[in-house]
């Protein structure tokens, strides 16, 4: 029964993520190859740039189920959505909630309940997932803001790009 | 300082123009944000992202498929009951990512060689 709600909300809000973050979002390989070729083309690739990945370690089973609702609900005002489908916002965070605490299976002898991150199974598992980090990856931004440098630097190649707070700033510099 | 970020869905791919001993910090703290949110991360010149090698060659920037060391060379045997063009489209695709993926010829005639094995290994 939550599948059909879970599927509701993916269909309305996974569409608002994609449409907000796509900035900063990685598809697949080819993607991030044109973005560094681009970037190369500026020549704004040094030799003594490094690259640098990292993995979160088991993202989907470690989302915190509070913060994440309240990071949903967050993410909506942000971006200026007060109803979803005519749907207020607080009773789409009943919805989520619905779908991400009453999560309850059997093994063995025993009922239990998920009480930590969101059911593999799911598809707004990721949106919710991809909605957590979109709030997490913003300290990157006020970090690099209160070393001071990077925002220096933006301001004397295109002061008009810059926007604080939004996670669009990283790549605008460099358009 | 991070010259760009780019994210799918819990992997990270970021560029750095300042020393490696501000990054490695910079990452440390990162980590103390959310106690839920841990990452591991790798620094280099050549890292491997999704299905692609990138290096930083000098300011150039190269790229290649990548194969993941614990991924056997494994496709649909030929001699396997699936519908001809199957095997077809196998060729097709992993060629065309060699195309895509290689940013110059060497880099092309190696993958190139890899696949020949990889057909040949799966009849």
């Amino acid at each position: 029964m939550t599948k059909n709600i879970a599927d509701f909300l993916d269909q309305h809000i996974r569409p608002i993520f994609d449409r907000e973050c796509h900035s900063t979002i990685v598809i697949d390989g080819t993607q991030l190859m044109d973005e560094l070729d681009n970037y190369m083309q500026r020549g704004r690739l040094l030799p003594s740039t490094f690259f640098c990945t990292f993995d979160i370690r088991n993202l989907y089973t470690m989302l915190p189920q509070k913060e994440a609702l309240d990071t949903l609900m967050t993410f909506l005002q942000f971006h200026g959505y007060k109803q979803i489908e005519k749907i207020n916002l607080t009773t789409i965070r009943q919805l989520a909630a619905l779908v991400l605490q009453e999560n309850v299976f059997v093994y063995g002898k025993k009922i239990y309940q998920q009480i930590l991150g969101g059911a593999m199974g799911s598809s707004f598992t990721l949106t919710l997932a991809n909605i957590y980090m979109w709030q997490w990856q913003k300290r990157w931004v006020q970090q690099q803001q209160s070393s001071g440098e990077i925002f220096r630097r933006s301001v004397l190649l295109h002061p008009r790009s810059w926007i604080y707070e939004d996670d669009l700033f990283l790549l605008q510099i460099y358009r | 300082m991070i010259s760009s970020f780019y994210r799918y869905i819990d992997d990270v791919f970021l560029t750095w123009n300042g020393s490696e001993k501000d990054l490695i910090a910079f990452l440390n703290q990162a980590n103390t944000w959310d106690p839920y949110i841990k990452l591991d991360y790798k620094i280099g010149k050549s890292l491997p992202f999704l299905d692609a090698i990138f290096t930083n060659a000098r300011g150039r920037l190269e790229t290649s498929v990548y194969h993941k060391p614990t991924a056997q060379p494994y496709v649909i045997p030929f001699i396997s009951d699936h519908p001809r063009h199957v095997f077809r489209n196998i060729i097709q695709t992993t060629l065309r990512r060699a195309v895509r993926y290689s940013s110059n010829f060497p880099i092309f005639q190696t993958e190139q060689r890899y696949i020949k094995l990889m057909l040949l290994y799966n009849g």
